[in-house]
C-alpha cells in the first residue's frame, strides 16, 4: 500500500463521536466511537471504546471493542481479549484472543478469494540443484 | 553351653532383629519418597499432571479406534480416534487426528480435530487444525487463526 493509497479513503471515529447512518469507506475505518447503522469498509479497526451496532462489512477486521448484530469478514477477523462480538459472524478465517467474547452464530464462508500460493521461482541459469533432481529421475 | 546358646540365640534374634525393624522403618520411607519426589522429578515431562484436578491418567482413545457410547470420568480424556456418543469429562482433548460426535460436558476442553455436536465447558481451546460444526457454551475462548468454526457460541457469563 503506498502512500496516496494509506491517506486517502480512511475515516477516523474519535471517542465520544456517535454516528448513525450508513457509511463507505474505500480504505480504513478506525472506530473509536458509536457508530449505529451500516459501515462497510476494506479494514475496520474497532477501538476498545468503540461500539458498531448495526451491520458491519469488511475484508479484514481487528475487534478491540463491541460489534452488536453482524459482522461480515470476507478475509480475516481477529477478535482481542478486550473484544466483544454479539450477533452473527461471517468470517474466512478467524482468531480470538483469550478473553475475547462471541455470543451468537458463526458460519464459515469458502477461503476461494484468499490469494493463491505464490507461483514457484523459475530459474533460468542451471544450478547444481539440477543434478540432484536429475538423479531422482 | 545352654547358657551360651541361651545367650547366643537371643543375641541373634536382637541382632536379626534390631535390622529387620530399621530397614522396614528405613525401607517404607524410602518407598514413599520416590513416589513423592519421582513424579515431579521426571524432569520436562509430567504425564498430564496439569491437566486433571486430581491424579487420575487420562484414557486415551487411540487413532483408527471407534467407540460408541457415553464416558463419564473426573480425570482427563483424550480422543486421537473416533468417539459418538456424550461425555462427562473434566479435561478433554480431541486430538488432531481425532472425531468426536456427541454432547460434552467439561471442565477444559482442547479441540484440534474434529467435533460436531454441543458442549458446555469452562475453558475452550480451539486450535488451528480443529473443524467445528458445534453449540459452545463456554467461559473462556481462545481460537487459533486457521480453525473452521460453524455452529454457535454462547459466553456463560454474558448478560445482555
Amino acid at each position: 500500500m503506498n502512500e496516496t493509497e494509506q491517506n486517502s479513503g480512511n475515516i477516523v471515529i474519535g471517542n465520544d463521536v456517535t454516528v448513525k447512518g450508513v457509511l463507505h469507506v474505500p480504505n480504513r475505518a478506525i472506530v473509536n466511537g458509536a457508530v449505529d447503522g451500516e459501515i462497510t469498509a476494506k479494514e475496520l479497526v474497532v477501538g476498545q471504546t468503540g461500539r458498531i451496532v448495526g451491520h458491519a462489512k469488511t475484508e479484514r477486521a481487528d475487534i478491540y471493542g463491541q460489534i452488536n448484530q453482524t459482522l461480515d469478514v470476507s478475509q480475516s477477523l481477529i477478535l482481542r481479549s478486550t473484544g466483544k462480538i454479539v450477533g452473527v459472524i461471517q468470517y474466512t478465517e478467524i482468531e480470538i484472543e483469550k478473553g475475547g467474547l462471541v455470543e451468537g452464530k458463526l458460519t464459515q464462508q469458502q477461503s476461494a478469494p484468499a490469494p493463491a500460493p505464490p507461483p514457484p521461482v523459475v530459474v533460468s541459469a542451471p544450478e547444481p540443484k539440477d543434478s540432484s533432481a536429475d538423479e531422482e529421475i | 553351653m545352654f547358657n551360651t546358646k541361651s545367650s547366643n540365640t537371643p543375641d541373634t534374634s536382637k541382632g536379626m532383629q534390631s535390622p529387620s525393624p530399621f530397614s522396614s522403618s528405613a525401607s517404607s520411607p524410602r518407598e514413599d519418597s520416590p513416589t513423592t519426589s519421582a513424579s515431579p522429578s521426571f524432569g520436562g515431562y509430567k504425564p498430564n499432571m496439569d491437566l486433571t484436578s486430581n491424579s487420575i491418567k487420562p484414557s486415551v482413545i487411540s487413532e483408527e479406534v471407534v467407540l460408541t457410547g457415553n464416558i463419564k470420568t473426573p480425570g482427563a480424556l483424550h480422543i486421537e480416534g473416533t468417539v459418538i456418543g456424550d461425555l462427562e469429562v473434566t479435561s478433554l482433548v480431541i486430538g488432531p487426528t481425532g472425531t468426536l460426535q456427541g454432547n460434552v460436558n467439561c471442565s477444559a476442553l482442547n479441540i484440534r480435530g474434529k467435533f460436531k455436536g454441543a458442549s458446555t465447558c469452562k475453558e475452550l481451546t480451539i486450535s488451528s487444525s480443529a473443524q467445528i460444526d458445534a453449540k459452545i457454551t463456554y467461559e473462556e475462548i481462545t481460537l487459533q487463526r486457521g480453525a473452521g468454526l460453524r455452529g454457535e457460541l454462547h459466553a456463560a457469563n454474558y448478560v445482555e
